[in-house]
C-alpha cells in the first residue's frame, strides 16, 4: 500500500529530493519505452544518457548543498 | 517542400511569447533607467525593430526553406555553425530556466504565495509534454486563436482605464531624459528580438513565400512596439514611475485600480492567466528550439523523448541561477538582457552582413 501522507509530506518538506526519484522513474520508463528509437542509431542512446548525467548530477549536487549560492549570488558579487 | 507552419503563425507567436515579459519587467525596467519619461522607449525601440525585422526578412528571402542552422553552414562552414548552435543551445537553456523562474514567482506572487515552485513546475513540465505531444502544428495554432482573444481583452481595459491615467505621471518630458530613454530602450528591444524564431523555423514555411507573407512580419513588429507603448503608458500613467520602479509586476497592481463601469473588477487575475498562457507558450517553444538545436548539433532524428532529461536539467537549473525575485531581476537585466542582445540581434545582423559580402543565393533542392 503506497502511503499517502508520508509521500505528500516529503514532497511538502524536501520537494527537490522526493523529485530526484520521480526524475529517475521517468528516465527509466522512457529509456524502455522507447527503446528501439534510441537503438537506431548509437548517437540517440548518447545523447539521451548524456543528458540524463548532467540532469542527475545537478540534482545530487543540489541534495548534497541545497544551500550553494546561486549564479545571480555569485554574479553579483563578483561584477560590482 | 510541406508547408508546416505560416509566417502569420510565427508572427503571432512571437507577439504571444513577448506578453509576459512587456507585462512583467518592461514597465519596471524602464521605470528604473528612465523615470517617468521611459514609456518613449518603446517609440525609440521602434528603429531597431524596423533593422532585425528587415535582418530577417532579408536572410528568409535570400536563404528559402533553409533555416538557422543551414544558413550558418552555407555562410560559415558546418564546424563554426555547430559551435554557434552550441553557445545558442546554452543561452536557450539559461532562458527556458529564467522562464520557468518567472512563471513560479508570477504565480507565488499573485494567486499563490505560500505553495511551492516544484508543484508549479511539476504541473508546468506535464502541460508542456501533453502539448508537444502533439506536434509544434498546435502550439502555434493555440497562439493563433488565443492571441486576438488578448489583444482584444487589452482593449477593453485600456478604454476602462482612460480615466484613470494621471497626465501629471506623465509629462512634462525633459529633454535631458531623452539620453536616457534611448539607452532604455534596450529592455524593449531584447523582448522584441524574439521575432528571430523565423529563422529557427524557416525550414518549416516552405519554399516560397510571398510579400504578404513578409507584410505580416513587419506588422508583428509594429504590434510589439505598440503593445509595448500602451502597456507602459498606462502603467505611468496610473501608478506612477516611483511606483512602477519599485514593485515586481506593476502592471499587475495597475490592473487591480480598473473596473469596467464599476460592474466587473478584478482584472488582474486575468492579467495573470495571460501571463501564465504567454509563458507557457514561450516555454513550449524554446522546449521545441533546443530540441532542434540538439537535433542539428549531434544529426539526430525527431527525438521527443529529450524532453525528460531536458526536464531534469531545467528544474535544477532554475535552483542554480536564482533563489529570489531580488537575484531574479538581477539576473535578468545584467546577463539574459545582455545575451539576448547579442543572440537576437548582433548574430543575425552578423550573419547578413556576411551574406551581402558573399553574396550567395542557394535554393534547396525539393
Amino acid at each position: 500500500m503506497i502511503k499517502f501522507d508520508l509521500v505528500i509530506s516529503q514532497m511538502s518538506k524536501g520537494g527537490e529530493v522526493f523529485m530526484i526519484y520521480v526524475f529517475g522513474i521517468t528516465v527509466i520508463y522512457t529509456l524502455i519505452k522507447q527503446w528501439k528509437q534510441l537503438l537506431e542509431r548509437k548517437r540517440n542512446l548518447l545523447v539521451y544518457l548524456m543528458l540524463s548525467v548532467i540532469g542527475f548530477a545537478l540534482g545530487i549536487v543540489y541534495m548534497i548543498n541545497p544551500h550553494m549560492p546561486s549564479l545571480s549570488y555569485f554574479l553579483e558579487k563578483h561584477m560590482k | 517542400m510541406n508547408k508546416e507552419i505560416s509566417l502569420r503563425q510565427i508572427t503571432f507567436m512571437f507577439l504571444f511569447i513577448s506578453i509576459s515579459s512587456v507585462l512583467r519587467q518592461v514597465p519596471q525596467n524602464l521605470a528604473n533607467d528612465a523615470g517617468r519619461s521611459g514609456y518613449l522607449s518603446p517609440l525609440w525601440s521602434c528603429l531597431a525593430m524596423a533593422l532585425i525585422t528587415a535582418v530577417v526578412i532579408m536572410l528568409l528571402t535570400a536563404y528559402p526553406g533553409l533555416n538557422l542552422y543551414e544558413i550558418m553552414v552555407h555562410l560559415l562552414g558546418r564546424i563554426l555553425a555547430k559551435f554557434i548552435i552550441l553557445i545558442y543551445m546554452v543561452w536557450l537553456l539559461l532562458n527556458i530556466t529564467a522562464k520557468v523562474t518567472a512563471y513560479n514567482l508570477t504565480l507565488q506572487l499573485t494567486l499563490m504565495p505560500r505553495t511551492k515552485s516544484e508543484l508549479f513546475m511539476i504541473v508546468l513540465a506535464l502541460m508542456v509534454f501533453f502539448a508537444l505531444m502533439r506536434g509544434i502544428k498546435t502550439i502555434f495554432r493555440f497562439s493563433e486563436l488565443t492571441l486576438s482573444s488578448i489583444l482584444i481583452l487589452f482593449a477593453i481595459m485600456f478604454i476602462c482605464a482612460l480615466g484613470r491615467i494621471r497626465y501629471d505621471y506623465l509629462i512634462p518630458v525633459s529633454v535631458t531624459h531623452m539620453g536616457k530613454t534611448i539607452y532604455a530602450a534596450r529592455h524593449v528591444i531584447t523582448i522584441g528580438g524574439n521575432i528571430v524564431i523565423a529563422l529557427f523555423f524557416a525550414d518549416k514555411l516552405g519554399v516560397a513565400i510571398s510579400k504578404g507573407q513578409l507584410k505580416k512580419l513587419w506588422l508583428g513588429a509594429l504590434t510589439f512596439v505598440l503593445f509595448t507603448f500602451v502597456i507602459v503608458i498606462f502603467t505611468f500613467g496610473i501608478s506612477g514611475s516611483s511606483l512602477t520602479a519599485n514593485t515586481p509586476f506593476p502592471f499587475y497592481i495597475t490592473v487591480k485600480s480598473i473596473s469596467f463601469f464599476n460592474i466587473f473588477e478584478r482584472f488582474e487575475v486575468l492579467v495573470t492567466l495571460i501571463c501564465l498562457l504567454s509563458d507557457f507558450a514561450a516555454i513550449c517553444i524554446l522546449v521545441v528550439l533546443i530540441i532542434r538545436c540538439l537535433i542539428w548539433l549531434f544529426d539526430l532524428q525527431d527525438c521527443l523523448y529529450l524532453c525528460v532529461p531536458l526536464a531534469m536539467i531545467i528544474f535544477y537549473l532554475t535552483y542554480y541561477i536564482s533563489s529570489t525575485q531580488f537575484e531574479f531581476n538581477y539576473l535578468y537585466k545584467n546577463i539574459i538582457e545582455n545575451l539576448n542582445l547579442l543572440f537576437e540581434f548582433c548574430i543575425p545582423l552578423l550573419l547578413a552582413f556576411i551574406s551581402l559580402i558573399r553574396k550567395k543565393k542557394i535554393s534547396k533542392p525539393y
